[in-house]
């Protein structure tokens, strides 16, 4: 490839400037910044534009911004080359907007950009599909810079493909694939948009399902351990239960039994009882028989003829008693009342309503005595001359308040008129005060600011008059006399304060003087005028008069005090009231003397009256003596009306006996009759036979009636023993018991306990089956709650076995899916390590052709330079001195830029003779940093190298054009 | 002597997940219902034979995941046949543990299950004595055998367990042909292994020791027919036969793609290859030789197409290795040479089971590098 020229329509400093290149060596020879490698960037731009390599998107290369023509609106240029026997011309506008590339067959003016299509960066890639390489690669290789080339795969790459001559493709596409395969199944289980992700999830998922629904599957198997120990605790219970029901029915069976035979024998004991009941009867019957047989009487008396003898037999003495007895009484009783006849003769011939009279004559006489009295002369008299000096006292009280009343007024008057004096007095000497307080002038107060007012005049005078001789002394008086109108102004404030306060309280004075002035004016309207000492001596005559009316209403109060103690009275009424009950009572006291002295007229008049009627008793009553008289006349009335009342009885009494006795012998010839009748009836008159008769009969009577009793009551039981049928009864109840008794003798042989009572046993018995039927229906209520329980819940639960076909199912895929992942992943590893294996079959390629350069470079120090294309070109000596194989990098960086220098030139030399292509060598200050000695012989192999290639060296020192003319080396000299 | 007709099954394994399934939820509802079918045709063929006896010799239920649902269906399909002696006799999937339906459900009177301990029957109608017994837990290494019976009665025995013609150690009670012989059984119905199997006794009696296998294929393993075993106890000693009872087989093909460009055409070819009647069953096909290496197999696809073709049920496995000439590729010079050597070193040293995976990585990293575009469907 050979660059003829370079034409930039804008790029940098270079606005339409073109550069002609010749074959071999071109020098640019000039200062920095002089735009040398402006020139290179431009000639790559041109050539590969300058869109960022290496990316899918279409994006300005960094340097983009950075050749901005300064002073053109143009982009771009073009560059004329010769490739493989081909005249060929790139033409580009660089400009982002307007960015165009063309390709232009020179020889035949053909337009070739149609047949290198855009790729998604909208570019053409001319150059690369001309000489196969990218714009990095063709830096690399074409490029001569002072850097390592080690990481440079793509380059390591490029010297693969072209080692293996085509035949090998690119195998990056290839690895890709495999990668895309393996992206396409996923890698991680988080992306389950991928297959791989999705279907360990779905594991995931189904797992945690399966893992749920085992924990409930075992959960229900243990429900179901549970259960079936519960089952077979039910079963126990359930023989338990039975076993306690037999147990139970045996026992209520003998309970049975034992009631019956109980029954039974009482039935027996009850038909047994009546008949014997039945037999007593019968021999009750015939004792009784017996007895009244022998007890009957000849004659057996009815009833009613029982009565009528029992009567006779009771009757037949009584009235003759009854006489005999009734004829004694008769005869005591008329001597009875003949005596009492004889005794009480007086007193039955009195008058007893005179004795009444009498009586009552002198119980007037009694009451009238009791009711005189025997006043005492003394004691009247007494109360006369009290009731006089009670008069008299009340008396002189009236005429003491009288004087104390008109006393009272008229020391009021006194003490008013001593009042208004002294009022007239004050009045007065408050006048006087106040005409002297408002008439002095002389309390004005002073004003002591006019001392400093005057003072500052003074020395405001002196200083004036001072400074024109004596300066200093004129100032001092002036600076003292503006202190002073300085107090002044101060002081003058105080005083003018001091001063109002002055004015206002005199006004204040003479105000109240003038409302003074103003009253006394009106008082001296009402009474007379008088001078003040006038008034002085009537007000002390006043007092004096007081002081004696005091004296005077002292004594008045202290009579009337006197008069009120002597009667013990509180008030003046109290008084008076005392002298009306004292009136009252001297009145009374006459009142009941004259009642007296009628009294005892009344009395004699009786005593006479009563001495006459009783001349006749004169001996029982003695002289006269009303009480004793009273009391003796009563008890005379009393004996004379009980004298006269015992008459009338006895005589009463007496005639009652006498028709009795008439009574009694008419009954006595009656009873007589009836004996005679009964002795006829019976045979015989033997009063005595008649009465064991009446005691036989009535014997054999009550035997009969008892007799009778009992043969109903026979009857009744005998009708009773037929109905019920007693005898058939009693054998059938024995027969049973019989038969009980038998059965019972199985059961006492069963029984365990003897000695307890069978009841007793059965209670127990019953207690225990409720007690094991309780925990039977607990335990069977609890097996069916827990099979409900499982039942329900594996209802709920879908069929385990179903989830676990799904997630082995999906557990296959996910191993198929890593299988195939892993098959992919091995496949790309052994591709890769293909890949290397061949890469390591490089490294005996380019060592030819670097070893060719080496020495000439190292002037013969180094003959082999090692290279390891795993990763980029890395490269190795053997040092001489050691004969170690070191890394480049550790020797001297001049050592280590002719290694590189070395490496650069392999490179295009084994470019050019694998691909053919002769590229072109540039060096922009690369061997700046080579000395001298190191120079000359790089410089040489430039000249070598440019016989093939096209050289463009540039640089910022003019010691490579003298070394090359030095040593013959040809090129052609550029002006940048 | 009445003749005895009896029922001999095992290893239903009811609510077990199923396995390997690769169906939807659909189909996976439909194989559960088709698992209890089965038992349903069971009963119905106890009945149809008139037996007397319907012995099952362990496995039925699946402890860990029968629901009471499916007890309850059970009983319901039992009292279908009231008058057979229905004999469960317990194995190490379905113990008679405490937490057992065995044990808290009130089964139908008919219906016996026995105990951990060996239980003798006699059922002197038919001069017969039953043994049996049932596994106390999900292993039981210690075996043991009933006491010998009186001479001249019938004798069947009804347990679980492992047969081998010697004694040899196992969890599952381990029973040798030689303890066994003694005992002069008429029929031993066992049970514990899915593949029927009969075995006779050189004893007096030439007893019968029969596995009826499962009832209804539980894994791919049990391709082909299930049976349960129908046997007759009368004067001429015992007669039996094995009666299909399954309500769906399961089925491996396999397929040799080989020759086949296109999808289509391997479509064509199953169909060629499996016969009508197998187009009901649970079929897993596998692919296997050489197909065009562009070309990886879709079994969604496939299967879709598959059912639309009448087919039931498709599950797809591609063994085929895409056509590559490995060795034309091993001795080349570049990547694919170096590719194919290093895989191939790998695949030597690795273990069976990576041996498939790295099979695999040697394919997909040929596809990648030398086809240029891989279509998938």
């Amino acid at each position: 490839m050979k660059l003829e020229r370079i034409y930039f329509r804008g790029f940098g400093k270079y606005v339409d400037r073109t550069f002609e290149l010749e074959p071999g060596l071109n020098l640019f020879e000039a200062p920095n910044e002089a735009g040398k490698s402006t020139l290179i960037h431009g000639l790559t731009a041109l050539l590969y534009g300058v869109k960022k390599e290496g990316i899918s998107r279409r994006q300005k290369a960094d340097h983009y911004d950075r050749y901005l023509p300064w002073e053109s609106r143009h982009y771009g240029g073009e560059v004329d080359f010769s490739l493989q026997g081909k005249q060929y011309r790139i033409i580009r506008n660089l400009l982002w907007e307007e960015e165009r590339e063309q390709l232009v067959d020179r020889k035949t003016g053909r337009d070739l950009t149609e047949l290198y299509p855009l790729d998604r960066r909208k570019d053409r890639n001319l150059l690369e599909k001309l000489i196969g390489l990218n714009r990095n690669l063709f830096l690399r290789v074409a490029y001569i810079s002072p850097y390592s080339l080690a990481g440079e795969k793509q380059l390591v790459d490029r010297i693969r493909q072209l080692v293996t001559q085509g035949e090998e493709q690119d195998l990056a596409p290839v690895l890709e694939r495999l990668e895309q395969e393996i992206q396409r199944i996923g890698k991680s289980p988080l992306a389950r948009s991928k297959p791989y992700g999705a279907a360990v999830n779905r594991v995931e998922v189904l797992e945690k399902n399966l893992r749920d629904l085992r924990a409930s599957y075992e959960e229900l198997r243990k429900d179901q351990r549970r259960l079936s120990r519960m089952q077979q605790e039910l079963a126990e219970e359930t023989k338990r239960w039975e076993a306690c029901r037999q147990r139970a029915n045996q026992l209520r069976q003998q309970v049975r039994l034992q009631d019956r035979l109980a029954t039974l024998q009482e039935k027996q004991k009850h038909f047994s009882y009546k008949q014997q009941t039945l037999r007593e009867l019968e021999k009750k019957r015939a004792a009784l028989k017996e007895q009244r047989d022998h007890l009957a009487p000849p004659v057996v008396l009815s009833p009613e003829e029982m009565d009528a003898m029992n009567k006779l037999l009771n009757e037949r003495e009584v009235p003759r008693i009854r006489l005999e007895t009734l004829r004694e009484e008769r005869n005591d009783l008329a001597q009875k009342l003949a005596s009492v006849r004889r005794e009480q003769a007086g007193f039955l011939a009195e008058d007893v309503s005179q004795m009444e009279r009498q009586r009552h004559l002198l119980e007037e006489v009694v009451r009238l005595q009791q009711s005189l009295i025997t006043p005492v002369a003394q004691e009247t008299m007494d109360e006369k001359v009290t009731a006089m000096r009670l008069e008299k006292d009340h008396q002189r009280l009236q005429e003491l308040q009288e004087r104390e009343e008109d006393c009272r007024r008229r020391r009021r008057e006194l003490e008013d008129r001593h009042y208004s004096y002294k009022a007239r007095l004050e009045g007065w000497e408050r006048e006087h005060f106040l005409r002297q307080a408002t008439q002095v002038t002389v309390n004005e107060p002073a004003r002591p600011s006019r001392n400093w007012l005057w003072g500052g005049i003074g020395t405001t005078v002196l200083g004036i008059l001072l400074l024109k001789d004596a300066p200093v002394l004129g100032l001092m008086a002036l600076g003292v006399a503006g202190f002073a109108f300085f107090r002044y102004r101060k002081q003058r404030l105080l005083d003018q304060q001091v001063r109002q306060e002055w004015q206002e309280r005199q006004q204040r004075l003479q105000a109240e003087w003038a409302r003074l002035k103003e009253e006394q004016k009106n008082n001296r309207q009402n009474v007379p005028e008088l001078d003040y000492d006038s008034l002085l001596a009537q007000t002390a005559e006043i007092k004096q008069q007081l002081h004696r009316l005091y004296d005077e209403l002292a004594l008045i109060i202290q009579e009337q005090e006197a008069i009120f103690e002597r009667w013990q009275a509180g008030s003046a009424a109290e008084l008076y009231w005392k002298v009306e009950q004292q009136r009252l009572k001297v009145k009374e006291r006459e009142a009941a003397k004259k009642r007296d002295k009628e009294y005892r007229a009344r009395i004699a008049e009786l005593q006479e009256e009563l001495e006459h009627w009783g001349e006749r008793f004169r001996s029982r009553l003695g002289s006269f003596e009303a009480e004793r008289w009273l009391k003796e006349i009563s008890r005379m009335a009393d004996e004379a009306r009980a004298a006269r009342e015992q008459v009338q009885k006895l005589e009463l009494e007496l005639s009652a006996k006498q028709e009795e006795e008439g009574r009694l012998l008419a009954a006595l010839d009656r009873l007589q009759e009836e004996e005679a009748a009964w002795s006829e009836r019976l045979g015989t008159d033997d009063v005595e036979e008649w009465a064991e008769w009446l005691e036989r009969s009535g014997e054999v009577h009550r035997l009969n009636r008892q007799l009778e009793s009992l043969e109903q009551e026979w009857e009744e039981l005998m009708r009773v023993k037929q109905r019920e049928g007693w005898d058939i009864q009693l054998a059938e109840v024995q027969e049973e018991m019989q038969a009980l008794e038998k059965e019972s003798e199985g059961f006492a042989a069963n029984q365990e306990q003897e000695g307890e009572n069978i009841r007793d046993l059965l209670a127990r018995a019953e207690a225990d089956l409720e007690e094991a039927e309780a925990v039977y229906r607990e335990k069977e209520a609890e097996v069916l709650k827990l099979e409900e329980r499982i039942r329900t819940r594996y209802g709920q639960l879908p069929p385990l076995g179903d989830v676990e076909t799904r997630w082995q199912e999906a557990q296959r895929q996910v191993r198929a899916l890593e299988k195939e992942r892993t098959a992919l992943e091995t496949a790309r590893e052994v591709l890769q390590e293909a890949v290397q294996e061949v890469q390591e079959d490089l490294a005996p390629r380019l060592a030819p052709h670097a070893s060719r350069w080496i020495a000439g470079v190292t002037g013969g120090r180094y003959q082999d330079l090692l290279i390891d294309p795993a990763d980029g070109l890395s490269l190795s000596v053997f040092t001489p001195e050691t004969g170690d194989r070191q890394p480049v990098e550790n020797l001297s960086q001049g050592t280590v830029d002719q290694m590189y220098f070395a490496m650069r030139l392999a490179l295009i030399h084994f470019f050019s003779e694998t691909s053919g292509l002769r590229l072109p060598v540039i060096l922009d200050d690369s061997l700046v940093h080579f000395d001298d000695d190191r120079l000359r012989p790089a410089l040489k192999i430039l000249g070598e190298m440019a016989q093939d290639h096209q050289v463009i060296l540039c640089t910022c020192q003019s010691r490579e054009k003298r070394v090359m003319e030095e040593e013959g080396i040809p090129f052609v000299r550029q002006v940048v | 002597m009445k003749p005895v007709t009896f029922v001999h099954t095992a290893d239903l394994h009811l609510d077990l997940p199923v396995q390997g399934w690769k169906g939807n939820e659909e189909q996976l509802l439909l194989r559960r219902e088709e698992y209890r079918q089965t038992f349903s045709r069971i009963v119905g063929l106890t009945k149809e034979k008139e037996a007397q006896f319907l012995l099952i010799a362990g496995d039925f239920l699946e402890h860990e995941y029968v629901n009471r649902s499916t007890v309850q269906w059970v009983m319901e399909q039992l009292e279908r046949i009231p008058d057979v002696q229905v004999l469960i006799a317990p194995g190490n999937h379905d113990p008679y543990r405490t937490d057992s339906f065995y044990r808290t459900v009130k089964w139908p009177d008919h219906v016996h299950i026995f105990s951990e301990k060996w239980e003798t029957h006699s059922f002197s109608q038919y001069d017969l004595c039953l043994y049996g017994k049932g596994f106390a837990d999900m292993e039981e290494r210690e075996s043991s055998l009933p006491e010998n019976g009186q001479d001249g009665e019938r004798r069947l025995m009804l347990v679980h367990g492992t047969l081998g013609h010697r004694k040899e150690a196992s969890p599952y009670f381990p029973l040798s042909m030689e303890e066994l012989a003694p005992l002069e059984m008429d029929y031993v119905a066992l049970g514990h292994i899915h593949q029927a199997v009969t075995h006779r006794l050189a004893n007096e009696r030439k007893t019968v020791v029969r596995y009826p296998g499962s009832p209804e294929a539980l894994r791919w393993k049990e391709t082909g027919e299930r049976t349960v075993t129908v046997g007759r106890l009368d004067t001429g000693g015992i007669r039996w036969e094995a009666v299909p009872v399954h309500t769906r087989r399961y089925e491996i093909y396999h397929i040799d793609v080989t020759g086949c460009e296109t999808e289509e055409e391997l479509l064509r070819r199953i169909g060629e290859n499996i016969p009508a009647d197998r187009r009901e069953a649970y079929l897993r096909l596998i692919f296997q030789g050489r197909r065009p290496r562009e070309i990886v197999y879709a079994s969604d696809w496939l299967e879709l197409r598959l059912r639309q073709q009448g087919f039931f049920y498709t599950e797809c496995m591609d063994q085929s290795v895409p056509d590559f000439d490995v060795e034309r590729l091993r001795e080349a010079d570049g990547v694919a040479g170096a590719f194919v050597r290093r895989m191939e070193a790998r695949i030597e040293q690795a273990n069976e089971e990576e041996k498939e995976m790295l099979q695999e990585a040697l394919y997909k990293g040929l596809e990648a590098l030398l086809t240029p575009e891989v279509v998938h469907k």
